[in-house]
């Protein structure tokens, strides 16, 4: 006697004693001596007593104390970025009345305020180099993070600038244009952070390089820009083993977590272990004397160095998105690291540099130029300086978004 | 303790917990970690991977706290936040360890439930046979059994858990044992021409 396939779903879930009391009579009615469904019955009942037979696996640690204390870290964590966040706005909101003020500009109000006037402007924005120059350069996170609106300092109409204002944006970043609250936490993490784009980089900066990229193909690229900006590299956090492209010869240290962590061997645990260690490996290439860091990471990994060294020295960051696929990665790394990465590294020279293409011909998605903040619409830096400098950032979906305005060459 | 008694404990720890009190989480955490361990461990199959899964589910599981509307068993949302957590894992992983994998590497003993010798026997072949045939099912079909055959669930608990319609629960759990039953024939015809 065949069945339909009705029959056999009620037959199963007869076995669960989950039928209503008419469903139930129907398949009591089949199930007579020697009948079909009722040899499934008994097979089924047979497998049931198998399957709650399996050995019963036992958790051997009590994990209440972890996870407490995971939930006790989480909510550090979050306090941090709440404090970021509130920064943030408040620098919003700063910025938002110096626009104000500045597009009103009233002579009267900036003489009060004590902003510069054409005439004294000359002798501030020259002390203002040498002072730059002399002096060690600090860290200053506190301020990297201000929106680009802050640039309204300078005045649309007269290039009037407030030089104290102007030194407060030495270090200021143009974020992506988050919408949301986690896209704009997410851009704060990938900020690059500006040097005075008047005081180029001597390159004998000291410079720690960390790459948590795991992208052997990555770094051949990232090394050629390296090369090609003259950065020194005192000591190197990353996967691969140093390689010629980077000239380890130079290396003070090279502090190697892992083997080459090839597509085939990319095992996700095996990753978070190493990743791990390179963050110890980091605090402990961490010498003096570096001023910079050059961070080549997943925005997950960067949210993670950068809340370990952010208090320590200025980032020039270079992040990627969470993507799997390892060779698709690698296909993105080399269509845009070059002129992401070169362009973050040029901006932290204070020297644009066109280095939009990849070996190979592969033009990245960027292409920076010599251009400055008098690219944005139209402001100016008066006589202090146009030369590079211009600010960009590495956005979550792999575009350089830098605001390249036409090279300005007057001083 | 009745199950009212336990919703009700169950209850009063969340709304504690609630309240700030967080050691009250932790009494819900040392309550339920052994019977999610064991329930994730069947889909997971790896000790370690397992742990981590479910501290992750944990913590979710506190964030989340406030949306429990009590709605369900306080256990039932929480193997929901568990299930999807270890499905995310094992896709991150791209990985499927097999039963017998597990075996091999564990070296489980197979504890039997019959009385008398030659029962015990029939039934620890039995289950290593089970397993195995367990560890060749699809993700789909092996979360339903575990959780109706080892979790010992029943159909709105698994309906909430996988997000799935109650018939469609049904005519899974129909086709999960179907399948396990072709996998069983499988495995015993394997066995008998080696």
């Amino acid at each position: 006697m065949s069945h339909e396939s009705n029959d056999y779903q009620l037959l199963s879930a007869y076995l669960d004693d989950e039928l209503s009391l008419s469903e139930r009579k129907v398949i009591e009615s089949q199930l007579t001596e020697g009948s079909e469904l009722k040899q499934l019955l008994e097979d089924w009942k047979i497998q049931q007593i198998a399957l709650r037979s399996i050995p019963i696996k036992k958790l051997e640690n009590d994990l209440s104390e972890t996870v407490l204390q995971t939930i006790q870290r989480n909510k550090n964590q979050r306090k941090t970025n709440l404090k970021g966040g509130k920064r943030l706005m408040a620098i919003g909101l700063v910025a938002a009345l110096l626009l104000i003020f500045t597009a009103l500009n009233i002579p009267e109000l900036n003489q009060r305020l004590g902003w510069i006037t054409p005439a004294n402007q000359t002798e501030l924005a020259s002390n203002q180099i040498s002072e730059a120059s002399e002096k060690e350069i600090q860290p200053d996170i506190a301020i990297r993070d201000q929106p680009s609106s802050q640039l309204a300092a300078i005045s649309p109409q007269t290039g009037q600038a407030d030089v104290a204002q102007l030194n407060k944006l030495r270090f200021s970043t143009e974020k992506t244009t988050g919408e949301s609250e986690a896209m704009a936490q997410r851009s704060q993490s990938a900020s690059v952070v500006n040097q005075d784009p008047r005081s180029a980089v001597d390159p004998s900066n000291q410079i720690l390089f960390i790459d948590l990229s795991h992208q052997a193909e990555g770094m051949k690229l990232v090394g050629e820009v390296l090369k090609t900006n003259q950065i020194q590299i005192v000591s190197d956090v990353r996967f691969e083993p140093p390689s010629t492209e980077i000239d380890s010869s130079q290396l003070d240290a090279s502090l190697q977590v892992g083997g080459e962590l090839t597509t085939q061997q990319a095992d996700q645990a095996a990753a978070e272990d190493i990743e791990k260690t390179a963050i110890a490996k980091i605090q402990q290439a961490f010498a003096p004397g570096i001023e910079a860091i050059l961070v080549v990471a997943k925005q997950s990994q960067l949210d993670q160095v950068i809340g370990q060294l952010n208090q320590r020295a200025k980032i020039v960051s270079f992040e990627y998105p969470d993507l799997e696929p390892w060779t698709k990665l690698n296909q993105q790394l080399r269509q845009t690291q070059i002129g992401n990465l070169g362009g973050a590294l040029a901006e932290y020279q204070g020297r644009g540099r066109t280095t939009g293409r990849a070996p190979g011909g592969v033009a990245g998605d960027s292409e920076i130029t010599q251009g400055g903040i008098g690219g944005m619409g139209g402001m100016g830096m008066g006589g202090i300086s146009s030369r590079g400098g211009q600010i960009c950032n590495t956005s979550a979906d792999w575009r350089a978004e830098c605001r390249v305005g036409p090279a300005r060459e007057k001083q | 303790m009745n199950p009212s008694d336990m919703n009700q404990e169950d209850q009063s720890l969340i709304r504690q917990t609630l309240d700030g009190n967080q050691s009250a989480f932790g009494e819900l955490v040392r309550k339920y970690q052994q019977r999610l361990y064991r329930g994730l461990y069947n889909i997971i199959n790896h000790e370690s991977e397992t742990e981590d899964v479910i501290q992750e589910a944990f913590v979710l599981a506190y964030t989340k706290l406030h949306t429990f509307r009590g709605g369900s068993r306080f256990y039932t949302w929480l193997y929901r936040i568990g299930y999807n957590v270890a499905i995310s894992h094992l896709r991150r992983q791209r990985k499927w360890v097999s039963l017998d994998q597990r075996q091999e590497s564990n070296g489980d003993e197979i504890v039997g439930e019959f009385p008398t010798p030659g029962h015990r026997m029939e039934q620890e072949e039995l289950s290593i046979q089970i397993e195995k045939a367990l560890g060749q099912l699809s993700l789909e079909h092996r979360s339903i059994l575990v959780l109706r055959e080892i979790e010992e669930l029943d159909y709105e608990a698994i309906s909430e858990i996988l997000d799935l319609p109650i018939g469609t629960v049904r005519s899974r759990l129909h086709r999960a044992r179907e399948q396990l039953r072709e996998n069983l024939q499988n495995i015993d015809q394997q066995n008998k021409v080696g």
